[in-house]
């Protein structure tokens, strides 16, 4: 399968000896939507400014769609949507998409520039100047402008950082639908990571601790599953967990229990409901945030 | 053709943005110069009229240049704007050509204006001469703005630096003052300034001004350095790499 982007081994190391990060290995394969996940400071926008060209990488090479980006045109086939909202601030909203379209040769740049505001869903906002626009907004209208380049590649610091959940919903639409070469996702959303990349890298200190689909990333690490239920037959439950020697709470009639693994939980919830007759239950599973957390959390 | 296209759209794109800023723009061009004309003319003689207008034409050009055009870029190299520039599909020196043409345009009616009035105050006009320490003035402000801009890095420092440096070269040209002493005309020869002013004087039919071919090669050769400074600035493509 050919990479549309290929980081090789790459390390940046700023003047000033600060090393945001080292030796680092990943690559979007065509139609691959993959994602990168981190604390503030890991690394991982100075990554993305590397593979934009933006800063040079102390050690490595870094290649888009099979060309070295060093010497490459093909950055220029990139839509780029910044972590910071940064906007134009005398520029309406429709003026900076008809701006894009402009550069780009589109001739029919009104029309076009109102199906893609109407898309991201700034269609209301077409007239406001960049200054009047809320943070979310402006993540949008950067948005809008990426798309509206055509790229073969997406790279996305943060794409909905600062949008509500209606509009995070359309961005996350338009992702996914994108039928383009492949995307790159920097995200601290682990909603949006586990929704959309098919793959994952873990940044941490400038490293990829780990990396895989969302599911493996979850198996890393054995995370606890904890189970909540109500039973018909609360006496026959009780002594279930007795005579097994599991330790429980309850709570009126809710009892509470914590397993070593999801064998385990799903093992006993058979037994229980044979015996006691399951009327209710709630299964909170190894949450692939949660076995992120525990992962960032052990690497630093 | 294609590079062209972009560069007029960048430019229209800069003239939008300049929305935000007009009664500045007005009032830095236009009110502010105007006035200060006004005072110097007030007092003047007959013949020193022609004098005073050519001075203050290549001066309001350079003035417009440096304060606009290197504050400007000098905000174009900021991080976050190298960034948000880095979205669209136009490469930096492109833009920079661009707003160079923008902020031409915008010195140029001031400074055509005032050399317009002082061909009328004079018996004979040299086209050719006028026309060549005008263009000559044009490329070489543009370019002193650029390395200014592109120098500094950062245009809060600008905006303390520039005026100083506009006060300066006005300071130690002969704009709006005679000089007669070798000494201090030597100085004044370091100052590009000089020299525009010099050219389009001769071509104004100042009789004291023969030899203006010095001038126009000093000039050429202070542009091709200047160029060369700033095409050394834009040799490395990645642009945030600078500013570390």
């Amino acid at each position: 399968m050919s990479s549309v982007i290929r980081v090789e081994n790459i390390t940046k190391i700023f003047p000033n000896g600060i090393v945001a990060n080292r030796d680092i290995t990943l690559y979007v394969n065509a139609g691959e939507i993959v994602g990168i996940v981190g604390p503030n400071g890991a690394g991982k926008t100075t990554l993305i400014r590397q593979i934009l060209g933006l800063l040079k990488s102390t050690k490595g090479k870094i290649s888009i769609l099979g060309e070295d980006s060093a010497n490459s045109k093909k950055v220029k086939y990139i839509g780029y949507v910044p972590q910071y909202p940064l906007f134009f601030p005398s520029l309406t909203v429709k003026e900076v998409i008809e701006f894009m379209l402009r550069f780009n040769n589109m001739k029919e740049y009104d029309r076009i520039s109102e199906t893609i505001l109407e898309t991201v869903g700034l269609g209301d906002s077409r007239n406001m100047a960049g200054y009047q626009l809320s943070a979310g907004q402006r993540k949008l209208l950067l948005f809008a402008m990426a798309i509206s380049k055509n790229p073969q590649i997406l790279i996305l610091d943060e794409p909905t950082s600062m949008v509500d959940l209606v509009h995070k919903k359309i961005i996350w639409d338009i992702i996914e639908n994108f039928n383009g070469e492949g995307v790159l996702i920097a995200s601290h959303d682990m909603n949006e990571v586990r929704k959309l990349c098919d793959r994952i890298y873990l940044l941490v200190d400038g490293r990829i601790i780990a990396k895989g689909t969302p599911e493996e990333i979850s198996s890393i690490i054995e995370m606890p599953v904890e189970i909540s239920f109500t039973v018909k037959k609360s006496k026959s439950a009780e002594k279930l967990l007795t005579e097994k020697n599991i330790e429980y709470e309850k709570r009126f009639n809710v009892f509470s229990i914590s397993f070593q693994n999801i064998d385990h939980c799903i093992n006993f919830v058979k037994v229980l409901n044979d015996i006691a007759g399951i009327t209710s239950l709630h299964v909170d599973a190894p949450s692939f945030e949660k076995a992120v957390y525990k992962l960032l959390k052990e690497v630093s | 053709m294609q590079r062209m296209r972009k560069i007029l759209i960048s430019a229209l794109m800069e003239f939008k943005n300049l929305r935000l800023f007009k009664l500045q723009i007005i009032i830095s061009l236009g009110i502010i110069p105007f006035s200060y004309l006004f005072v110097v003319l007030l007092y003047a003689n007959g013949s020193d009229i022609p004098y005073l207008l050519s001075g203050f034409s290549v001066i309001s050009l350079f003035s417009s240049l440096i304060t606009l055009l290197s504050l400007r870029i000098s905000n174009l190299m900021e991080p976050e704007v190298v960034e948000l520039y880095s979205t669209l599909p136009v490469n930096y020196s492109d833009i920079i050509i661009s707003y160079t043409l923008v902020y031409v345009i915008l010195a140029l009616p001031q400074s055509f204006l005032s050399l317009g009035l002082s061909a009328l105050n004079v018996n004979s006009v040299n086209l050719w001469l006028v026309g060549t320490g005008v263009v000559l003035g044009i490329i070489l402000f543009g370019l002193m703005a650029i390395s200014l801009g592109l120098f500094i890095n950062n245009p809060y420092k600008a905006q303390g630096v520039v005026p100083l440096i506009g006060w300066l070269m006005l300071l130690l040209s002969p704009a709006y003052y005679h000089i007669k002493n070798y000494y201090m005309l030597a100085v004044l020869m370091v100052n590009p300034v000089t020299h525009v002013l010099n050219i389009i004087r001769a071509g104004l039919g100042d009789g004291g001004l023969r030899y203006v071919h010095p001038h126009i090669f000093y000039l050429i050769v202070l542009s091709i350095l200047l160029s060369v400074y700033i095409g050394r600035r834009f040799k490395n493509v990645y642009m945030l790499e600078k500013l570390y």
